[in-house]
């Protein structure tokens, strides 16, 4: 495209896309085919399925036509900017989004235990209703949801998992470190441990969901403990997943020798919505694990 | 200069595919104001069945639950099928030419956070046909009465998904577009308080769409998957889901009133030929508002037997909103102070919304107050305060909008007769409508009732003659819409004689791509705020 | 706060100014009532002060307007000023507000902090919502029962009802059996609900409080003056939100004692017919079977009065939790009954409508819009016996287990009356001891 794109005055408009719409129809799909499973009919699994594909497929497209405009260097720093903000205040709502269920468990934890057990006003809930229930946490509530189990500790995978996570952070800065020297081999390779890092996470985390199922009868249905401890962790899991398959796709970008070192506002995209679900990560660690 | 990707094509490819492919400020603008008048007609269609229900006591035309749904779909229409994507249209067309842009920051995105919002409202509508019948739960949606709906229980919630995904991408949108493309010289201090009330405005959106959406995933979760969020004997609490819920309800309300504020502030000075009074004032109002938004939630939840600390917290929070907007309103005030005053269709608009918005301020007020909320709550009274705010409030705002600005789009003069016929009509009978309904909350009549006691008929008959007229004006509204598209007198660029700013500046209609090159810093200069 | 004076020339102000302006034309009073207890006087003053309130500062605020827009028009000749500044006006016009609400604030919160003082009732009530019903536990006496729509209300609230609404005395405000307390003492009420959240509201006592599943919210009341005060309930609470009223009959101590004596020994199925008002006869269903009724008693049950120890502390009431307890004060006596095909059809078609009629319909066509089944010519009433005495006793889904509601006999005659009516012709007569057997 043009040379003086370049230039920092110059506004940049991209002409008109496709993408979007296809985006809208993946979507409506994915909600369809979603709704229709969950009312019990399994084709709609399959057409919630299509229509991830259908997101997928658009976000490659999309994605692909965004990468080309940016290598032709028809964007400016401008255009640059703009996406900044777009992904800061992406990650923001994603806070907030976090910010709901953790507001569910200090809500539960610190009030709803209490009530129920008679504290403050609610004298009349325990003695009426769930006489002799006693604040406790871990708690499946005075009915015992769920039956009894056994809650997690912060010792064991969940230390291990802060630790993987921690250290993911640290080689995620250290491959842009390498981005920025200029230096393709120590981005790539950080870039690896960071994946590979991010995975074994999912891995342990599935590992724990298993034992959590089939040794500690800790299910979504044990109870509040149960809803707000696989809510938290499973909402968080999957973004980790989102951002170590975005890191892949980095990792495949930086290894075509995408970004250079003032160029790379994906990269860095990318590994703020990692430091992002680490930080996340570290609230759930010391909220629904430790204290 | 500017630098297109497609500046060798043609500007439009033409038929519906420019529509669905658009990344122009222009067209999405347009795509969301019509959608949003459909919207209202669908929403105000609903609104007229429950009117006509009401007009007698006993069932006359529905089942109960049906009537349930109707309020529910109402709600939710009108809130997001309306109000927001009207106030984000009108972001669309208006903020890139009051900064001096091009376009909007991330123009694709633009196209996607519309193009998400059709498809929102098929899931959501489609309901209606499906065994079990649409939400009957009210727009509040909630738990567990929520929990009870049929088929369309997954529907509404993924609905409910994807104009919160739809509005954040707005959000961010406009908060890029604010924030990096102001032309150079226009600081934030400069900026038209329009763009001002729309950057504040998404912030709210961007703090509490994914608040919601945590809601009602929620909802799903204890429906489907056994979970125990609401659910006591878990050790959950019906009243989590209240306690979310209103913390994106209360700054979703002002998410549908600060554009109003917005747009108000730029009327008035306009008609009174007078600098708005107080720029400075008016943006930390602003912000205090919206601060506040986030503290006062539980006012919407005095009855449910909060401990009395919490009661009095939120009852104190929820009077000191009155007054960064008491603030607003005495600046309006002060603004038509010994200016010189016309009264064309979209300052008629605006001066009904100032004592008509101030109304349901009071009646908030009154509200706020926790023993008397517990008379109010849940009657017609709340029902008389929020339509006052957002009827009177952000849908005039909305119409005051688009009249003002329509010379502009089009560029061509609207139909001024035919304009102050809609007024008039609308600003009596929605007087007729909505005013009574406070005596017949006070009087005992609750919300949501498909019938009630015979002793409220009178009222209610003249509530529903009220709602009639109002909806039959709103063809007005329409016909002037569309007469103004297809003909009329030619628009000058400055169509209003004291309208400052830099929309003006551009030819009427403007150019596709509204500032291709940055505007000269002088224009901004000449702009109202702060130019001495 | 305000002067009690100044309180009585209020009220005689806007009682007349609202009348002025409603005109002989309207049936209700267009302002909250003053009502019947020490806080809703309180409530509605606070209500009045604010209101006055706000009408003065709109008589400011529209008037300034107003002049802007008469002499300021530009069509007068009228020439802008230039001003847009002044910060000391600013300043004043944030601080007046502040204080003006400083002075709403502190009324509000005194009247707030009585309002939710419930401790040292003389006694309590614990109420409980259903859809679409309330449940009165009157927790020291032993007894409770359900308070339904009355069946005439029900009747002309229906979609293609011949009954008009106008003929009926109280439509919508009218219960078959209403709760009852004493004047002149503070009652201490007990709020929670069965299924989803329902709300208790007698405007007259100025009394809302959400009830919630689960939990247990408090009120009190203290009733000056004797009469019936009609309430409804006011959360969304599904189809039949608007057909749950509330009526309390408030009478002096020694009518409530009687009526008490009467409630615990026909363990919560009696009616008292001299609670009722005039007009009000006839639209209640009696509910309770004819041998307990007030004004002809027949002998009193053979067996002792279920045990009616006074609690000090109220014994714990299940609900959703414990769904296998039966709440205190349940009668064990009628299950030693035995029905006649008779009595059991009359019965069980009162039952029906009461309770069930709500969702299976009066004709039991059923309601497909909420998916609730036709009993007419439904599989399980015309399948086997026991397995509709289950469902009935345990419920499934949106259908209530009903076996914690209503008693065997009850329970028996409605089953009895649901699989010989409709167009059902099972022939069964169920007892109440089947029933027994079957929980
Ligand atoms: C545009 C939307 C909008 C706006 C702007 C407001 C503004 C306010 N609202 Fe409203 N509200 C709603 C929309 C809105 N509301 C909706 C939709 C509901 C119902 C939701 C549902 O249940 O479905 C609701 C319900 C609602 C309740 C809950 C009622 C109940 O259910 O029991 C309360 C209680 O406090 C309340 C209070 C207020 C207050 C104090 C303001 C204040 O912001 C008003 C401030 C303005 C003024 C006061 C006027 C101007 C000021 C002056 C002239 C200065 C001097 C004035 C004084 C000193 C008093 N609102
Ligand atoms: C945001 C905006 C908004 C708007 C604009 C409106 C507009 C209107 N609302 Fe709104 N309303 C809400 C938001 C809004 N409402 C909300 C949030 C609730 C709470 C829901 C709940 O309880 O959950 C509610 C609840 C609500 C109720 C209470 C329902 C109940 O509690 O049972 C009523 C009752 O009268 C009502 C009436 C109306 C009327 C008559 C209009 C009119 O202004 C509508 C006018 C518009 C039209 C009529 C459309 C245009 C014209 C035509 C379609 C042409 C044809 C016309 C005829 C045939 C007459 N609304
Ligand atoms: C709140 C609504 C509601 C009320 C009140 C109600 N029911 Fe039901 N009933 C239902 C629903 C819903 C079903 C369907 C249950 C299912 O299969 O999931 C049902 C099913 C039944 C059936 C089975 C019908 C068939 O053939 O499938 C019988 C019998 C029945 N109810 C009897 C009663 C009786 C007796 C009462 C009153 C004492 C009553 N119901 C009150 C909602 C209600
Ligand atoms: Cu019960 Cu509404
Ligand atoms: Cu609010």
């Amino acid at each position: 495209m043009s040379a003086q794109a370049h230039a920092a005055n110059h506004y940049y408009i991209p002409h008109g896309t496709h993408w979007p719409i296809l985006g809208s129809v993946g979507l409506f799909t994915t909600a369809v085919g979603g709704a229709l499973w969950l009312e019990g009919l399994d084709f709609g699994g399959y057409l919630c399925l299509l229509g991830i594909i259908i997101i997928f497929l658009m976000m490659f497209g999309w994605f692909g036509t965004v990468i080309r405009e940016s290598m032709s260097g028809t964007y400016n720093a401008q255009v640059d900017r703009s996406f900044r903000w777009g992904m800061t205040f992406f990650i923001f709502s994603e806070v907030m989004f976090f910010g709901a269920f953790f507001g569910a468990l200090f809500f539960a934890r610190v009030f709803v235990e209490n009530w129920l057990a008679g504290g403050s006003n609610s004298l009349f809930t325990n003695l009426l209703l769930w006489k002799g229930y006693e604040p406790a946490w871990p708690s499946n509530g005075p009915g015992h949801v769920g039956g009894s189990f056994e809650g997690m500790s912060a010792a064991g995978i969940a230390a291990i998992n802060t630790l993987i996570l921690l250290s993911s952070g640290v080689t995620v800065t250290i491959a842009h470190w390498g981005l920025k020297e200029g230096n393709r081999k120590k981005l790539c390779w950080f870039l690896l441990f960071t994946i590979i890092l991010g995975f074994s996470f999912v891995g342990l985390q599935a590992h724990e969901y298993i034992h959590a199922y089939t040794e500690q009868n800790l299910t979504l249905g044990s109870g509040i403990y149960g809803t707000t401890f696989f809510m938290l962790t499973g909402f968080h899991g999957l973004h980790v997943t989102i951002g170590a398959i975005m890191l892949t796709v980095i990792l495949l970008r930086s290894l075509k020798g995408h970004f250079t070192p003032q160029h790379h506002f994906a990269f860095e995209a990318v590994s703020w919505y990692w430091h992002f679900v680490d930080v996340v990560w570290l609230g759930l660690f010391i909220f629904v694990y430790w204290l | 200069m500017y630098n297109t990707a497609d500046a060798h094509h043609p500007e439009h490819p033409s038929g519906i595919w420019r529509w669905i492919t658009t990344t122009n400020h222009k067209d999405i603008g347009t795509l969301y104001l019509c959608f949003s008048l459909l919207m209202f007609f669908v929403g105000g269609a609903f609104a007229m069945l429950i009117r006509a229900e009401l007009f007698k006591p006993g069932m006359q035309l529905m089942d109960p639950l049906f009537f349930n749904e109707m309020a529910t779909l109402h709600g939710l229409v009108m809130i997001f099928g309306a109000i927001m994507p009207a106030f984000v249209g009108l972001a669309n067309w208006m903020i890139p030419m009051m900064v001096g842009a091009p376009d909007m920051a991330l123009p694709r995105m633009n196209n996607w956070s519309f193009w998400i919002l059709p498809f929102a409202f098929i899931l959501l509508l489609s309901t209606l046909f499906m065994p079990g019948g649409a939400p009957a739960g009210g727009w509040t949606m909630y738990a567990p009465l929520m929990l009870q709906t049929g088929t369309a229980f997954p529907f509404t919630i993924f609905a409910i998904h994807l104009m919160g995904i739809s509005s954040v991408m707005g959000a961010i949108n406009i908060i890029a577009t604010i924030l990096n493309l102001r032309a150079p010289g226009m600081t934030l201090m400069k900026m038209p308080l329009f763009v001002w009330c729309w950057l504040i405005t998404a912030y709210l959106l961007i703090a509490v769409m994914p608040v919601l959406a945590g809601a009602v995933t929620m909802e799903l979760m204890d429906k489907y998957f056994g979970t125990s969020f609401f659910n006591a004997a878990g050790g959950g609490d019906p009243l989590l889901f209240q306690h979310v819920f209103w913390f994106f309800g209360h700054p979703e309300v002002y998410i549908m009133v600060l554009p109003a504020f917005g747009i108000i502030s730029e009327i008035i000075p306009t008609f009174s030929r007078k600098p708005l009074f107080g720029y400075t004032s008016m943006v930390y109002a602003v912000a205090s508002i919206a601060f506040l938004s986030f503290i006062v939630w539980a006012h919407h939840m005095f009855t449910v037997g909060m401990p009395l600390s919490a009661d009095l917290f939120f009852m104190f929070t929820t009077m000191l909103i009155a007054v960064p907007t008491g603030v607003k309103v005495f600046n309006w005030v002060a603004t038509m102070w010994r200016g010189a005053l016309s009264f064309e269709t979209p300052m008629l608009f605006a001066i009904a919304f100032v004592f008509l918005f101030t109304i349901g301020g009071f009646s908030g007020v009154m509200l706020a107050l926790v023993p008397a909320d517990w008379q109010y709550h849940d009657t017609y009274f709340v029902v008389a305060h929020f339509h006052y705010v957002l009827v009177t409030g952000s849908a005039f705002a909305i119409m005051g909008a688009v009249y003002y600005w329509l010379p502009k789009w089009t560029g061509h003069m609207y139909n001024e007769t035919l304009a102050k016929w809609h007024f008039w009509l609308s600003v009596i009978s929605v007087n007729v409508l909505y005013f009574p309904m406070h005596f017949l909350g006070l009087a005992g009549m609750n919300r949501r009732l498909p019938d009630y006691p015979v002793q409220f008929t009178d009222l209610n008959q003249i509530v529903s003659v009220g709602g009639f007229v109002f909806g039959v004006s709103q063809l007005l509204f329409v016909a002037c819409i569309i007469l103004c598209v297809r003909g009329g007198k030619k628009a000058e660029a400055k169509v209003w004689e004291g309208a400052l700013g830099l929309e003006w500046t551009l030819p009427s209609p403007p150019p596709y791509h509204s500032f291709t090159e940055p505007p000269a810093a002088n224009l901004i200069w000449a702009h109202p705020y702060q130019n001495d | 706060m305000l002067q009690k004076n100044f309180k009585k020339a209020l009220r005689g102000v806007i009682a007349s100014s609202l009348t002025f302006i409603s005109g002989p034309a309207f049936a209700i009073d267009l302002n909250m009532p003053v009502g019947v207890t020490p806080m809703s006087h309180d409530v509605y003053d606070l209500h009045m002060y604010a209101f006055w309130v706000c009408v003065g500062i709109g008589i400011v605020v529209f008037g300034l307007m107003l002049i802007s827009i008469i002499w300021h028009r530009k069509a007068a000749g009228h020439q802008p000023a230039q001003f847009h500044e002044n910060t000391v006006i600013e300043v004043i016009w944030t601080i007046i507000p502040f204080i003006i609400l400083i002075a709403l604030a502190i009324p509000a919160s005194k009247v707030l902090v009585d309002m939710t003082n419930t401790s040292d009732p003389d006694m309590s009530v614990k109420i409980e919502g259903y859809q679409w019903k309330w449940q009165y536990d009157y927790l020291q006496d032993g007894f409770s029962y359900f308070s339904t729509l009355a069946a005439d209300s029900n009747a002309a609230s229906q979609l293609d009802s011949k009954l008009s609404p106008e003929s009926v005395p109280h439509y919508l405000r009218d219960v078959d059996h209403p709760m009852v307390v004493p004047t002149g003492k503070k009652i201490r009420l007990l709020i929670t609900a069965n299924d989803v959240i329902h709300s208790w509201w007698v405007e007259d006592f100025a009394v809302k409080v959400d009830a919630i599943p689960g939990f247990v919210n408090q009120a009190w009341i203290k009733v000056d003056k004797p009469g019936t005060y009609r309430g409804s309930c006011s959360q969304l609470c599904g189809r039949g939100h608007a057909f749950m009223p509330i009526v309390v009959v408030a009478e002096g101590w020694d009518d409530y004692q009687k009526w008490v004596a009467a409630m615990q020994t026909s363990h919560g199925a009696f009616i008292n017919p001299a609670t009722l008002q005039p007009e009000q006869n006839g639209s209640p269903v009696v509910y309770a079977p004819a041998e307990l009724n007030f004004n002809a008693p027949t002998p009193a049950p053979t067996q002792p009065i279920a045990a009616s120890t006074p609690v000090a502390a109220p014994s714990p009431t299940p609900t959703i939790a414990a769904a296998e307890v039966k709440p205190a004060g349940k009668p064990t006596v009628a299950a030693a009954k035995t029905w006649t095909m008779a009595t059991a059809m009359a019965r069980g078609k009162q039952v029906f409508d009461a309770n069930c009629a709500a969702c299976h319909m009066a004709d039991g066509k059923g309601n497909p819009a909420m998916g609730v089944p036709a009993i007419a010519a439904g599989p399980i009433p015309n399948g086997a016996l026991a397995a509709h005495i289950t469902l009935v006793l345990h419920g499934k889904g949106i259908m209530p287990a009903w076996g914690n509601i209503l008693d065997d006999a009850d329970l028996a005659a409605v089953i009895t009356y649901e699989r010989n009516s409709f167009g059902n012709h099972q022939g069964d007569l169920v007892q109440p001891a089947q029933i027994k057997a079957a929980r």
